[in-house]
């Protein structure tokens, strides 16, 4: 099945180098519209959902230069799948929770999904590693002009793209970063950071929206559409918001550099010999501990023969193939991937030769 | 019965009775199987809250069956009652039948007090008979009675 490649090819929104310390993983852009005529996915019968797909999945079809690389009504789709879609940003939290008449298409490029029948009639997230919100802006905004070619797509002055909830009617777009926050977490800023963010139009939640343990101090950083912001200022308003996060970031990293203490060494020790001499390891414990190996390695404590920023991206990539794998495995009941992964894990460090210090502290 | 909308892991929710969703053929429990395992906390709290609004009577203010006097969308038949509860919209046409909902502030701009009495009435009477077809006899009313007013003031 096409879909088992995907899965086990990296992500277009994962790096591929290391910039900004890792801090920013990848952006993405969500586009937003409807068709007139049609109740929203919300409000809508099996038939209205039929109908909605039987249009816009041949005008998306007929998209210039586009080909798909995999494509599928949600009733099709397993439980595991389904997480695992979700693990990689290949669906939304709504979208899999949705069965007939919804559809979710990958190009053959990878760097968007279509959704149909998502929140509203048709949803697309395009991605890109990096902070860059103008490159995948610019991927949606030129599928939106070919697609509206062969579909009508409701629209009026007044509102502009019309959506389920009148409030997010505009411009129908949405900006998010993933950003891995591990000093900030630690040192216990995220929760008064969230709320000063909230008053700013920009919401934070946990990186691994699929119902697992929410681990690694990853986060999703993203915009709510706010009905006066022109989506120049909106842009402009979550660039600075994300920069500054990058920044604070930083300047902690830069304190815990100085002075990381006894805590944290104590943190990142108990990951290091947990991952080096586990015989069974959970997925939670995992990524926690993969996150203070990366961490670690920021702060020295770690230094690895290989190049250290594609050891750092590698771990991002090993993380992400085991949620994968743990995922994919909520279709077999009683399936036990603890002494497998534990296993993989010996076998990463193995793999990567690397020195721990234990001189600090 | 209800739909969900799941918007960044909230589950909010189109609640109708069973009766109203299976005459609009939105009786679907397919589709929530789903929401019930990647929601389950949202939505064991959405079941606790409608057993306890139907084990107690204390139901929200739902729109009376069949007796049900709001303004309705032709196209999708949301009523705006379901707006007001759910902050939600039917279809993209809601957003023209609902205009007046979505935006009191638009509704009269405090028109020319300068129009003339004659053509105020005409414009009242028109709107009166939309609002009649529409079924939205609350708003009916209102214009019913400044009707009357103007009519008074004139006599
Ligand atoms: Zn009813
Ligand atoms: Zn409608």
């Amino acid at each position: 099945m096409k879909l088992d490649s995907i899965l086990n090819s990296p992500p277009a929104w994962l790096p591929v180098r290391n910039e900004t310390g890792g801090i920013v993983v990848g952006t993405i852009v969500r586009m937003v519209r409807n068709l007139p005529g049609f109740p929203f996915p919300g409000w809508s019968t099996r038939e209205s959902r039929a109908a909605v797909a039987a249009k816009l999945i041949p005008a998306i079809k007929s998209v210039r230069g586009y080909k798909t690389s995999f494509s599928a009504e949600m009733n099709t789709l397993s439980y595991g799948r389904r997480r695992a879609m979700l693990t990689r940003k290949l669906l939304t939290p709504c979208m899999a929770a949705r069965q007939d008449g919804c559809h979710v298409i990958i190009p053959s490029r990878r760097n968007m999904i279509l959704m149909v029948n998502e929140e509203e009639h048709f949803v697309v997230h395009a991605f890109n590693d990096g902070f860059d919100i103008n490159r995948s802006l610019k991927d949606v905004l030129q599928l939106d002009e070919q697609l509206q070619e062969h579909v009508d797509i409701a629209y009026d002055f007044q509102n502009g793209y019309l959506t389920s909830i009148p409030a997010e009617a505009g411009d129908g777009l949405q900006f998010y970063v993933l950003l891995h926050l591990p000093a900030l977490t630690f040192a216990n800023m995220m929760g008064q950071i969230t709320k000063a963010l909230e008053k700013l139009h920009v919401n934070v939640s946990s990186y691994f929206s699929d119902g697992q343990d929410d681990t690694g101090h990853l986060y999703v950083v993203f915009s709510i559409p706010g009905p006066e912001d022109s989506i120049e200022q909106m842009q402009d308003g979550f660039e600075t918001v994300v920069r500054h996060l990058v920044t604070r970031e930083m300047q902690v990293r830069t304190k815990l550099l100085k002075d990381p203490g006894l805590n944290l060494l104590d943190a990142i020790a108990r990951a290091y010999g947990l991952l080096m001499c586990c015989r069974r390891l959970s997925i939670k414990e995992l990524r926690d501990s993969i996150s203070f190996l990366r961490l670690g390695t920021l702060l020295g404590v770690i230094s690895w023969e290989e190049d250290e920023q594609s050891v750092l991206i590698e771990l991002y990539h090993f993380s992400l193939a085991m949620a994968t794998q743990t995922a994919l495995a909520e279709d077999t009941p009683g399936s036990d991937l603890n002494t497998a992964r534990a296993l993989a894990a010996r076998d990463f460090l193995d793999k990567h030769p690397h020195t721990f210090s234990y001189n600090q502290a | 019965m209800f739909l969900t909308q799941i918007v960044n892991g909230q589950v909010s929710e189109l609640a109708l009775c069973e009766t109203c969703a299976r005459e609009k053929g939105l009786f679907d429990p397919q589709s929530l199987t789903f929401a019930e395992k990647f929601f389950p906390e949202e939505f064991k709290n959405r079941v606790d809250k409608l057993v306890r609004e139907l084990t107690m009577g204390e139901s929200a203010p739902a729109p009376a069956c069949g007796l049900d006097m709001m303004t309705r969308c032709p196209v999708c038949g949301f009523g705006v009652e379901d707006y007001r509860r759910t902050g939600h919209l039917g279809c993209p046409d809601c957003y023209t039948v609902f205009a007046r909902e979505l935006d009191p502030t638009a509704e009269e701009p405090e028109r020319n007090n300068d129009e003339p009495p004659s053509l105020k009435k005409a414009r009242l009477q028109k709107e009166l008979k939309l609002a009649i077809e529409r079924e939205d006899y609350e708003r009916a009313a209102t214009l019913r009675d400044q009707i009357n007013a103007l009519t008074d003031n004139n006599a």
